[in-house]
């Protein structure tokens, strides 16, 4: 039975871990589905966790900081996209430049302006997302089995982590039900062809590099103000690289990029709860912390070779005049 | 395109006349430009901090340049980033952005360590080379991992990279903190290097010579890294080997047709990348801590992609570079203390300005640079040659009116000299004129070209009504043209 | 329709200078020149993908301004590119409705084109599956995917550019019965090619052009081939059959059961074998993608041998040797690409440092640094030899014109000095003056006791130079064919993958003795 409880409590944190991931990773494929190549998820991230942590600080509303997050991410998205469309820039370079822009201006604000070594002030509960417990989660969490599922795996997670639940589903629809669906795969496979077919490449691109950013924003202000209770400087360690391997490891798919997500979420979250457990026994803390980075290679590794990226992913769209 | 037509000239696309420009300017303007663009960025946060960036940089240039010590931390400083400077150069030639060279340089510090911590009893003269080795090579194997899986599994360099930085850290810090932990000490550190281990410390050397200098951490790793910078130039650019790495950098196929491996160059630039990123543990342990730190690193290795991208990755180009970022961060330390509302974490900031300025939006600028550049030609062309062309005809109006007179001179004496002094005034007048026109006027560039010439004999006064079309016009911005990337076109367009 | 003095320039180098042309609605007009005279582009003009410079289209009497490819579209202007304009992870529908859907969901825009593709498809009784992967279709099929959704959108003007160079001949016949059905139901087709003969079977009327101007427009029943050639290259050319020696005993090269994969895994080649011997060149026939550049590859070194070997000059190359391109060179062989100017030259490094491709460890330029002024003489050398201009070593890759940038690969590999010089499509984008100086040189070489094998995708090449002939279908040699009996009507038969019956005088892969 414990090891039942413990495994439902393993899945109930895979979920608040991969959470982050699968809204980076289906902003990842946005752009990367119109052809940019998007380093700069990690960045987009961290301006978007930055700035929800010191609205909802200021308003004490966690909506608002939700806004704030998906605003300032949004620009930067917008900002790469402007290197990557109409710069015509490195993509890749690009990439890297709005990650270190971003962790260097986040730092910077927040030493600057709280002194409190790059972290932002606690937040309250009120000023967080907090779980949402389904009805009925109390009374059903005695029921054997299904009941600590339910109340464990399903209800008790804030609305941020359902919403990225839900992204996946949608981006699925978006993308092969709608127009702009197909146009955006279009993109991503022959500009050429788009434009030919009377569509303006450009206009499309920046409407993924937005969705992009606004999907980051979201999971920036999940991890500060939902996941955790403030900013820290560099707090998104890599979980932006972390979801583009998701994504790679998911073919370019939702469906799949989120079951990747949540195989790194699963790790993580294991080895946290194992960590000093009979299982495992006694396993250095930086063995479970580099769990995840030596994942994130294994399947690169393994995977990589084999997934087929949108054809024109990383060249700059130039077409003559 | 049109094979037929190349016997008139050789194909030169619209894009690159427009933006055909003395080689000084790519090479010396448009980073400065670019370079320019960041700081000016950066001063503008500043001032939304509530400080004075004018009072900003008088505290970061004196803290960087102002006294001795600081020329020295400077030094120092720029010697790590021309290591890593360089590292980001090599990989970016073999068309990888290496952001490893964070973790590289953490493990090269591991080999450094290995070899003073276990070897200190030789004599410096043994010690010191395996000591060095030891840091490349350490360094190198940490680069030729994720160059292998680049190369051989397609596994993408900036991603793997990172991840390797990260295991790096979790390696060190086990390391540290459970193998080399220093029994005395509390902190994670292992214990001091022997002295032998040493790199010599240059006011050491000046001292030994007799000059007196103030005391700093700089080192002798400072003259292997300018060694360091003529190697890398020789490699890339004079061997075979440096031939293939930029095969590779541009075009895979191409180098598979040339009978390159590209899994092959791949790990060998990623190895000399890496090796180059150990180097900075060289200047950082054995040149100044005396011991391996937890940490040390201290995201120096980032710093390499933007002092890479500033100095165009050439070695020289990295130099200046990385003694620009040398002086941001000695003279960002004493900034920061002055004036503590602007954190150190201001020059990662000013390194991503810098990526985003010199490397992403590198081609931002260039198409406004040379459309001043053109503007300010073709105007001081089309002046001279207008200036030529009246003077010319003044020239030849006098010869002319010199002749008149000496034919009429012999009938009547004639009060020529006014005569004679007025087309030279009214030329200056006109050039004057001309001059102040031309400064935004497109449209009298095109009547130029269209006319070539001006109409022989322009009124002095020009007449009212089109003074009304000319002077009400306000200098516009100049038209920028579009940003054009060339095109490869299909042998029928 | 009609073009007023259209006007285009790229750079320094005019494209289009002053073309008019008037095209009679209802007919099919051909538009006819070499390489880079110009029909592209004023293509793209009319299609508004790309914006001339000056000049004015009129479409039934009306200036009309077309800014874009839509806005050719409501005038009713559909183009059939010669790279197709498809995407290839989208089905066939999904490509049709690409830029036409409305409204918030794609369904509704998917199921009344579906219903207008049925009616299409029986109305030019072709078949095309709606749900097909774009990537799983033919040539020829893809083609008519073009056709189709040109016709989608409403196109009465239908321009076809280079429709058939893609095609196998039977296919090129069937679209041209879709021409005429167009034809007949009012719509006016302008049909771009370089081909003589399509022009004199299809066409109503020609427009010629050379040199980015219009030479000449005739009625296509009023002129003769001999006319529309001169109008063409402007002057006679002389292009002399090379004179076939006697057959070696020596093979330079011997490819045996050779099988070759392509990038996604799928065999490409199967069980090939042929010899080339010393003093011969040997044609490599085939429709596009029947393997040929895969064996081209594989053979320079540049794809892994699958199964069988290939021996040179007596070594012999499988699949356990490891094997790259700086070893063939080694071998004494030469490779021109197919893919010249995207294989073959680094665009962005100057020209003498784009020849010494595939030559770097070459000992003659040095051994621990490259002699850079010995490359750059050996650049002036080639460079004045193949008279490519400007002669600037120092002038970067990229600038050099088309033409220029193909003789730069050539010169560097023909004159190698090696034994065995494999060539793919040696005229593809390049001037007539150089394809005779091409030729010319292909049989000297050839004189002196070299081996070629040459891929061309231009039949008339292969038949003009070559000695022998290997046919290759789906990856199979269909057969061998000396020289003499060598007739476009049987290779084109061959390339089908059949031989006729009662053909005589055709080595069948199976006895391969018969070939040494």
């Amino acid at each position: 039975m414990d090891q039942i409880e413990l495994l439902i409590l393993t899945f109930g944190a895979t979920l608040r871990v991969a959470a982050p991931l699968i809204l980076a990773a289906l902003a990842g494929l946005y752009s990367e589905r119109a052809g940019i190549l998007d380093l700069g998820l990690e960045g987009k991230m961290l301006v978007g966790a930055f700035a929800a942590a010191v609205v909802a600080a200021a308003t004490g509303w966690p909506l608002f900081g939700l806004v704030a997050a998906i605003l300032m991410s949004v620009a930067f998205g917008l900002l790469h996209g402007f290197a990557c469309i109409t710069g015509k820039g490195n993509q890749v370079v690009s990439g890297v430049a709005i990650t270190v822009v971003a962790s260097g201006l986040t730092g910077l604000l927040a030493v600057s302006w709280y002194a409190a070594g790059g972290r932002t002030p606690v937040l309250s509960r009120d000023a967080r997302f907090t779980p949402i417990n389904w009805p009925g989660a109390e009374a059903l969490a005695d029921v054997p089995v299904l009941g600590p599922i339910y109340s464990g795996v399903i209800s008790g997670h804030n609305i941020l982590v359902y919403l990225a639940l839900l992204a996946v589903p949608a981006t699925w629809f978006v993308l092969y039900k709608t127009p702009f669906g197909l146009r955006l795969r279009s993109v991503g496979e022959n500009p050429q062809a788009v434009e030919t077919a009377g569509i303006s490449v450009p206009r499309i691109q920046y409407s993924a590099a937005a969705i992009s950013g606004a999907l980051c924003g979201i999971a920036g202000a999940y991890l500060s103000t939902g996941h955790g209770a403030g900013f820290a400087s560099d707090m998104t360690a890599g979980k932006g690289f972390i979801a583009l391997a998701a994504l790679i490891f998911g073919k370019w798919r939702p469906v799949q990029t989120m079951f990747a997500c949540l195989l790194f979420g699963f790790f993580d979250a294991f080895a946290a709860r194992m960590q000093g457990s009979a299982l495992l026994g006694e396993v250095p803390d930086q063995a479970v912390q580099a769990l995840p980075y030596l994942l994130t290679i294994v399947v690169l590794a393994l995977f990589v070779g084999k997934a087929v990226a949108p054809r024109s992913l990383g060249k700059p769209y130039v077409k003559e005049t | 395109m049109s094979e037929a037509l190349q016997d008139l000239e050789p194909e030169i696309v619209e894009e690159d006349i427009a933006l055909d420009l003395p080689r000084w300017i790519d090479v010396l303007i448009m980073p400065t430009v670019n370079v320019a663009a960041a700081l000016a960025v950066s001063a503008v946060i500043i001032m939304m901090l509530g400080e004075n960036p004018v009072s900003a940089v008088r505290y970061l240039i004196s803290g960087a340049i102002g006294y001795q010590e600081a020329l020295g931390y400077t030094l120092f400083y720029t010697t790590s980033f021309i290591f890593t400077g360089l590292a980001v150069a090599v990989a970016f030639h073999c068309g990888l952005l290496n952001l490893g060279g964070e973790g590289q340089a953490y493990i090269g510090g591991l080999g450094v360590a290995v070899v003073c911590l276990n070897f200190g009893f030789l004599p410096p003269i043994f010690v010191l080379p395996v000591a060095i080795a030891g840091g490349v090579l350490f360094g190198a194997i940490w680069g030729l991992i994720p160059g292998y899986l680049q190369g051989a599994r397609g596994s993408h360099i900036v991603i793997t990279s990172i991840m390797f930085n990260f295991l790096a850290a979790a390696v060190m810090s086990y390391l540290l903190l459970n193998v080399f932990a220093d029994a005395e000490q509390s902190s994670a550190e292992t214990r001091e290097f022997a002295a032998t281990t040493w790199l010599p410390l240059i006011h050491d050397v000046a001292k030994h010579f007799g000059y007196s200098i103030a005391a700093s951490p700089l080192n002798v790793s400072a003259v292997l890294a300018l060694a360091c910078c003529f190697l890398v130039w020789f490699v890339i650019w004079q061997t075979a080997i440096g031939y293939e790495i930029r095969v590779v950098g541009k075009d895979h196929l191409a180098a598979v047709y040339a009978g390159i491996s590209p899994v092959r160059v791949i790990m060998v630039a990623m190895a000399i990348s890496g090796g180059l990123a150990g180097l900075l543990a060289v200047n950082e342990l054995m040149g100044s801590q005396h011991r391996l730190t937890l940490n040390f690193v201290g995201g120096y290795g980032l710093v390499g992609v933007a002092v890479a991208l500033m100095g165009r990755n050439h070695p020289l180009g990295i130099c200046l570079a990385a003694l620009l970022f040398g002086g941001l961060y000695q003279g960002g330390s004493e900034l920061s203390f002055e004036l503590p509302a602007i954190p150190r974490e201001m020059l990662v900031l000013i390194q991503g300005l810098v990526i985003l300025f010199s490397g992403a939006l590198s081609t931002i600028f260039r198409p406004h640079v040379a459309t001043a550049w053109h503007r300010r030609h073709e105007a001081r062309d089309a002046l001279r040659r207008q200036r030529e062309r009246l003077r010319a005809a003044h020239q030849r109006r006098r010869a002319a009116r010199a002749q008149q007179a000496q034919r009429t001179a012999k009938e009547r004496p004639a009060p020529a000299v006014t005569e004679e002094a007025e087309p030279e005034i009214y030329l200056d007048a006109y050039v004057a004129q001309e001059k102040a026109r031309m400064r935004g006027e497109a449209e009298f560039l095109e009547h130029l070209r269209k006319y070539g010439q001006l109409p022989e004999q322009p009124d002095p006064e020009p007449p009212p009504r089109r003074r009304r079309r000319w002077l009400p016009r306000l200098p516009r911005l100049p038209r920028l043209p579009k940003i054009r990337v060339r095109v490869e076109r299909d042998d029928d367009d | 329709m009609e073009t007023l003095g259209i006007n285009k320039r790229f750079g320094r180098v005019e494209a289009n200078r002053d073309v008019s042309m008037v095209v009679r609605e209802g007919t099919i007009h051909g538009i006819i020149g070499e390489n880079g005279a110009g029909k592209s582009t004023l293509m793209n003009a009319l299609y508004g993908y790309i914006r001339p410079d000056s000049g004015e289209i009129r479409i039934k009497g009306k200036k009309v301004r077309i800014r874009s490819p839509q806005q050719a579209a409501r005038h009713g202007v559909g183009m059939v590119h010669q790279h197709f304009m498809l995407i290839e992870s989208a089905t066939v529908l999904e490509n049709m409705v690409l830029g036409t859907e409305r409204g918030f969901l794609l369904q509704p825009s998917m199921d009344q084109a579906r219903a207008q593709l049925d009616r299409l498809k029986q109305g030019y009784g072709l078949d095309l599956d709606a749900d097909a992967l774009v990537s799983d279709l033919s040539v020829g099929l893809l083609q008519h995917l073009e056709v189709l959704r040109a016709l989608y959108r409403g196109a009465d003007i239908l321009i076809l550019d280079e429709p058939t160079s893609v095609l196998l001949p039977q296919e090129a016949e069937f679209l041209f019965e879709i021409m005429r059905l167009l034809k007949s139901q009012g719509k006016t087709v302008l049909f771009i090619t370089h081909k003589l003969r399509e022009i004199m079977e299809i066409t109503d009327h020609v427009s010629v052009m050379r040199d980015g101007r219009m030479a000449g427009h005739l009625k296509t029943e009023e002129t003769d081939i001999r006319e529309l050639s001169h109008l063409m290259i402007g002057r006679q050319v002389f292009l002399k059959p090379p004179r076939a020696l006697g057959l070696s005993r020596y093979s330079v090269l011997d490819v045996d059961r050779l099988s070759v994969l392509d990038n996604h895994g799928h065999q490409r080649v199967r069980n090939v074998s042929f010899p080339v011997r010393t003093g011969e060149i040997v044609g490599i026939a085939g429709i596009s993608g029947n393997g040929q550049s895969e064996l081209l590859e594989a053979i320079a070194g540049i794809r892994p041998i699958h199964d069988g070997r290939i021996v040179v000059q007596g070594v012999t190359i499988d699949k356990r040797v490891p094997y790259s391109a700086n070893i063939m060179r080694r071998l004494a062989l030469a490779h021109v690409p197919e893919d010249r100017k995207r294989v073959g030259l680094i665009p962005e490094f100057p020209a003498y440092q784009s020849i010494l491709l595939g030559r770097q460890h070459d000992p003659e330029f040095g051994s621990i640094g490259l002699g850079w002024r010995k490359v750059k003489n050996f650049c002036r050398r080639k460079m004045n030899a193949y008279d490519i201009r400007p002669p600037d070593p120092h002038m970067q890759t990229s600038h050099f014109s088309g033409g220029n940038q193909q003789k730069l690969v050539l010169a560097r590999e023909m004159e190698n000095e090696a034994d065995l010089l494999l060539v793919g499509q040696p005229t593809r984008g390049v001037d007539i003056g150089a394809i005779e100086y091409i030729y010319q040189r292909l049989a000297q070489l050839r004189d002196q006791g070299k081996g070629i094998l040459l891929v061309s995708a231009e039949l008339e090449e292969i038949l003009f130079l070559s000695d022998r002939i290997v046919v290759m279908h789906d990856g199979e040699v269909v057969g061998i064919v000396d020289k003499v009996n060598a007739s476009p009507e049987l290779i084109a038969a061959m390339m089908t993958g059949h031989i006729p019956e009662g053909t005589i005088g055709v080595v069948r892969p199976g006895d391969t003795d018969a070939l040494h």
